[in-house]
């Protein structure tokens, strides 16, 4: 390990180079405000960072605790393997929603007012307090790998003692602002596309955020698999895979049952062009994840997989670029497309994220394969009974 | 403006007046005015232009003080008299100035180089001056007009003084309305730098002026030697308006009303018109505040708010909006009534206090018009030039080749000047324009375009158009345009609008272009000034110019 | 008892003498315009332009009509804003003002997406930027005054006063004149009530104005975050429950329980 680390390859040295290139954008933001680096303006206050960042961000962090409860709650030891990596992925996700607030955030110097300013009725608020506390709860779930590394055992000991409580915790946090995030939506009724307005709209990004979550897990670990060499079995991304087909289908039931109760059917053939984002967002993330996940075939290939997996992380992306920016009207007049420092923002976070589990994966006993082989023997002794 | 007269509607002495009497006999305002047309009751009318002798005589008083005697006739012969050939007015100033008749130019407050007709020439003739001086509180076009675009500053000789003048926030003083109203006001604020009020200006240089032609035994130099101008180093704005109330100099006191002015001698006024604005009770009349509406009907006079001219009379000639018994046409909106149980007019201050004509002695049945000798309104214009009944004319540029109305096509009484005043040809600019005023600047634009506030809501210079025309000459909404007349070009926006329509004269359709005329090339906001496409054409009896319509073209710029 | 103000497109001149009234007392910065082919300007609300007239040239049953409209906040009975924020910044005041506390805010703008009107502005080149909106003179009102606009306004095109009085007024209005107005007295039902009342000749969408339900936008929102607290708990619930039932079958079905448990310690 202590080898590995001298080394310095070219994937970091490239990533290191995104992100000291990002670094201009966020000076001149600090410096000059928000209009000085954004397209943003009056008609447009939220964009790629919100859409990207915000919504997609906290989705694709869904793996934190849909695994955490997988493997805690419901007792599926043998998926113990990649929950350790969801939930570092997941607490990264969340740090980098927090980081792109910052940015976002026209006082960001002020983010803390959310916790002494209550409003019971803004979805954000609850926005607000969940993704703390749970970027909280995910620390203390993620600590144990620190205190492992560090040989602290007390605290190792205490962590071990309240998981459980964390874990349902993290759900509970996770069920409440993934919907939320849907909520925060339910505030435009005349401004967002009656294809995607629904009272519902919390429940859908739920569910939503429920079937990417074991998406993200498959995507995430071919990649480390990939870079890092930690092998893990066929069999737990297979059973991953098995399960989302049952999400997604939740998921297209209640799209088209609300729909047609709303009887908005028709406006998926007649909403022209906007209908096309949606029709592709049921076909690519929806549909045809289902077909694929469903297939033996595709569930023994970890290439297949791989690639089922992205396009479930596709169509939630599309998704919730479109509620939260393409299907929102702007107000008049306006036309919005993200400026390059925009990109630059979004781009660096991402790239120091990269750099962050780079880093953990080698110097924490992240997967635990290397920590505990015991434990991954363990683990697959526990399928087999 | 107003170049006919002196203070309180007296007219401007011209050569041939020897005398008072012989000013007053020529001039109407005397108790024998002939009545034209003859055969109405002299009678008939109080003829208050009869008591014009005292009010001259009060008038020279004030100016001339202990040197205006009964001997000198009160020093009448040292008023400035016009030669009645002459125009005196902007435009006759403007066309003298270019030939050389006026060397020096003092211009207090105005802007000549964007307000008058015919900017161009305007311009050219402030070039024409030895030396010019401008009291404004904005650096203005005319102040600038030596460095003008387009113009070198080396080729203008003019000597050009800038006076710095407070505004009205930064100096004491009256407000007169067009309602009559003199208002008065106090400083809120301190002028900046070296700006001071255009009074204490004028004392200054009237100080400096007396001390220069103290020595002087030319005669030229007894009206200034003898003129009363006793204010001091500090001139106050009190003293003036008490000054022009006048005194009674027997007792030293305040004049209560012109009527108590005398023709012999004992009585001052500077403007027997404003004679009880400053009254020994109430002191200075037009700083009243008072909001409670006296009138016995609460029409809304609101009486006891500032003073009004003659006599705090809210609305003149009211005598007119009573009967013969002294009983209001409508009684709704009563401006004054008789109340013949005690025999007292009430409401507002009556046109003379004589009781209505059914209850006045015979000899004082005086009709409403009281400052007509006949007592009656006109619609007879016999002292108009091109009178006496109105005519309707063509303008001196027109897209028509003849007058629809009569025979004769323009009015053969207009004044046109002669410099730079080229007549364009309807072939050549088709349109016609028009020049007007948006809410959001004011004249000459010095004091709006200087206005953050003002300039975003009005930025640049812009004309209006109709769809129709626009179409015509390929210009969309907000293009610049170039609207040209046979004496020059500006460019503005085009705004373009269907409040604007094309109108159908003698089975032809004319276009109309609106401009607007508040920008210059000084201040804030610049732009091209609107009278650069008006001609120097005046009317016939004040020579108020023809800024309403012209003849002019437009294309894209 | 809410205050109103009462706009009649009818009697304003389009003077604009409230833009500038807005500026002064509010201290607003003048913007730079140009002139784009129309009178109005500046072409939107800001953060340094709280309210505007907007212009339209509308035909109306053939008739030419020069129409003028206010722009402000509406100060909705239900404001969005207000309950978008998430740290309460913008409230609702009983007097009726929705007002805004920039020593709560933290600038997620939220409130500017939120609103139907389109009303909150952000302050986009200022590195400690606030939302700044109509305030409704709400500093005024408290000192018994009316709001600067409706102060200057020469004509009476703006009259202030109890809400429910200027509804009264209003329809006497349209009672006198139908022929001079539409009869739909906007704001005295969109999205629940708005503060602002407007009276205009031509129908209010030729004007720009959103067409708008009686339900206020929030109602979705607000049903959804009701049912937060009942959701929290029964998540809470079901996820214990599930893991106690699943431990209980677990221990039952399983010999090596201890083994496991060492093997937990020792991660």
């Amino acid at each position: 390990m202590i080898q590995r680390i001298r080394s310095f390859p070219i994937g970091t040295t490239i990533i290191t180079a995104i992100v000291i290139a990002c670094l201009p954008a966020f000076v001149i933001r600090y410096m000059y405000g928000l209009g000085a680096i954004s397209n943003l303006s009056d008609g447009r206050p939220w964009g790629l960072w919100i859409s990207f960042d915000l919504y997609c961000g906290v989705a694709l962090a869904a793996g934190g605790f849909t695994l955490a409860a997988v493997v805690y709650i419901f007792g599926r030891e043998k998926y113990h393997p990649v929950a350790r990596p969801a939930i570092l992925t997941a607490f990264l996700g969340y740090q980098l929603v927090i980081l792109a607030l910052l940015v976002d955030l026209g006082q960001p110097w002020y983010i803390w007012h959310a916790i002494i300013y209550w409003n019971w009725h803004s979805p954000l608020f609850e926005v607000a307090i969940c993704v703390m506390t749970y970027t909280a709860v995910l620390a203390l779930e993620f600590s144990p790998a620190i205190f492992e590394r560090l040989h602290w055992n007390v605290p190792l000991r205490i962590i071990r003692a309240i998981q459980i409580p964390l874990v349902i915790a993290g759900v509970v946090l996770s069920t409440l602002h993934q919907s939320s995030l849907g909520s925060m939506l339910l505030m435009m009724p005349t401004n967002l596309s009656p294809l995607w307005y629904t009272p519902i709209l919390p429940l859908l990004f739920l569910t939503s955020a429920i079937a990417v979550g074991p998406a993200m897990v498959i995507f995430e670990s071919t990649i480390s698999s990939r870079v890092f060499g930690h092998r893990i079995g066929q069999d737990v991304m297979a059973g991953i895979g098995r399960a989302i087909p049952y999400i997604l289908g939740i998921y297209l039931l209640l799209k088209l049952v609300d729909l047609t109760a709303r009887g908005n059917m028709g406006l998926v053939f007649t909403e022209y062009p906007l209908n096309l984002l949606w029709w592709a967002e049921i076909i690519i993330g929806v549909v045809a994840p289902i077909v694929l996940f469903s297939l033996p075939s595709v569930r023994q290939s970890s290439r297949k997989l791989f690639w089922s997996a992205v396009l479930v992380i596709v169509g939630l992306v599309l998704n919730r670029f479109d509620v939260s920016m393409i299907a929102l009207a702007p107000r008049p007049g306006t036309i919005y497309f993200p400026s390059l420092m925009e990109f630059a923002i979004s781009i660096g976070l991402v790239a120091d994220a990269l750099l962050v589990i780079i880093l953990a994966h080698r110097l924490l006993p992240i997967a635990e394969n290397h920590a505990s082989a015991e434990g991954q023997e363990l683990a697959q002794g526990q399928e087999a009974t | 403006m107003l170049a006919h007269i002196l203070p309180g509607y007296l007219n401007i002495p011209v050569e041939s007046d020897a005398d008072i009497e012989a000013y007053l006999k020529r001039t109407g305002k005397h108790p024998d005015a002939t009545i034209i047309p003859q055969g109405l009751a002299g009678d008939s009318s109080s003829n208050w232009w009869g008591n014009a002798r005292k009010y001259i005589v009060s008038l020279l008083k004030a100016w001339y003080g202990n040197a205006a005697t009964g001997d000198n006739d009160f020093c009448f012969n040292y008023l400035p008299k016009v030669d009645p050939k002459i125009n005196y007015t902007h435009i006759g100033m403007i066309e003298a100035m270019n030939h050389g008749k006026i060397k020096g130019l003092w211009v207090w407050g105005q802007n000549p180089a964007v307000g008058g007709p015919n900017s161009n020439g305007a311009r050219a003739a402030l070039g024409k001056l030895d030396w010019l001086m401008v009291a404004d509180i904005w650096m203005n076009e005319t102040a600038e007009f030596w460095k003008r675009p387009g113009v070198n500053p080396s080729e203008i000789k003019t000597e050009v003084f800038i006076l710095p003048v407070a505004c009205s926030y930064e100096k004491e003083g009256s407000i007169s309305n067009s309602g009559r109203w003199a208002q008065w006001r106090y400083k809120a604020v301190e002028p900046p730098g070296e700006a001071m009020p255009d009074l204490e200006i004028m004392n200054l240089v009237m100080l400096k002026l007396k001390e220069l032609y103290a020595a002087d035994s030319r005669p030229q130099a007894k009206p200034i030697i003898d003129l009363n101008w006793n204010y001091g180093e500090h001139i106050t704005a009190d003293a003036v308006a008490r000054e022009v109330n006048g005194y009674d100099l027997t007792t030293g006191k305040l004049v209560a009303s012109f009527a108590a002015l005398k023709d012999d001698g004992t009585t001052t006024s500077g403007n027997w018109l404003y004679c009880n604005q400053y009254s020994e009770e109430e002191g200075n009349k037009c700083a009243r505040r008072g909001t409670v509406d006296s009138h016995p009907r609460q029409i809304g006079l609101y009486s006891n708010w500032s003073w009004c001219w003659p006599l705090n009379r809210r609305i003149i000639y009211n005598r007119a909006s009573v009967d013969l018994d002294g009983m209001p046409w409508d009684n709704d909106h009563p401006v004054i009534l008789y109340n013949t149980a005690v025999k007292k007019w009430e409401g507002d201050v009556p046109d003379g206090g004589w009781p209505p004509i059914n209850q006045a002695e015979k000899g004082a049945k005086y009709l409403p018009f009281i400052m007509k000798p006949e007592g009656l309104s006109r619609l007879w214009g016999y002292d108009l030039v091109e009178g006496p009944v109105p005519e309707v004319y063509e303008p001196w540029e027109s897209p028509l080749d003849r007058n629809l109305m009569s025979g004769t096509k323009n009015n053969p009484c207009a004044f046109i000047g002669a410099f730079m005043n080229e007549q364009g040809e309807p072939d050549q600019y088709p349109c016609v324009g028009t020049t007007y005023r948006c809410t959001e600047h004011w004249q000459t634009g010095i004091m709006t375009r200087n206005l953050p506030w003002l300039v975003e809501l009005v930025p640049d210079m812009y004309v209006e158009m109709s769809e129709e025309l626009a179409a015509e000459r390929g210009i969309e909404r907000g293009d610049k345009v170039i609207v040209s007349t046979a004496r020059g070009d500006i460019k503005a926006v085009a705004v373009v609008t269907r409040r604007f329509q094309p109108l159908i004269v003698d089975g032809k359709t004319i276009h109309q272009i609106g401009v607007l005329w508040h920008w210059g090339y000084s201040g804030m906001a610049k732009g091209d000034s609107g009278n650069i496409l008006t001609p120097h054409v005046g009317d016939a009896n004040t020579t108020i110019p023809e800024y309403k319509t012209f003849l002019c073209n437009v294309r894209r710029a | 008892m809410s205050k109103g103000v009462l706009y009649d497109a009818n009697k304003c001149i389009g003077c604009r003498a409230c833009q500038v009234a807005c500026k002064q007392w509010n201290q607003l910065p003048a913007e730079a315009t140009t002139n784009t082919g129309t009178l109005e300007n500046p072409p939107k609300l800001s953060a340094s332009t709280f309210t505007k007239i907007h212009f339209t040239e509308a035909e109306d049953n053939g008739k030419f009509q020069f129409v003028f409209t206010k722009l402000q906040c509406m100060h909705c009975e239900h404001p969005a804003c207000a309950t978008a924020c998430p740290v309460a910044a913008l409230q609702k005041t009983k007097e009726g003002p929705v007002i805004y506390d920039d020593n709560r805010c933290f600038g997620c703008r939220y409130c500017q997406v939120a609103c139907p009107f389109g009303i909150p502005n952000f302050e986009w080149d200022k590195p400690m930027p606030w939302i700044r909106k109509c305030t409704f003179c709400a500093d005024r009102l408290g000192g018994g005054l009316e709001p600067a606009c409706v102060k200057t306004c020469p004509t009476g095109a703006l009259e202030f006063g109890e809400r429910d009085d200027l509804i009264v007024i209003a329809k006497e209005r349209i009672a006198a004149s139908p022929d001079k107005y539409v009869d739909h007295i906007y704001g005295e039902k969109e999205v629940g009530g708005l503060s602002w009342l407007y009276l205009s000749p031509v129908p209010f969408e030729e004007l720009g104005f959103p067409t708008l339900g009686t339900e206020p936008v929030t109602v979705n929102a607000e049903r959804a975050m009701g049912a937060v607290p009942p959701v929290l708990v029964a998540v809470a619930a079901i996820m214990t429950g599930v893991y106690l039932v699943i431990q209980r079958r677990q221990k039952m079905s399983q010999t090596k329980e201890n083994d496991k448990n060492k093997v937990e310690v020792t991660k």
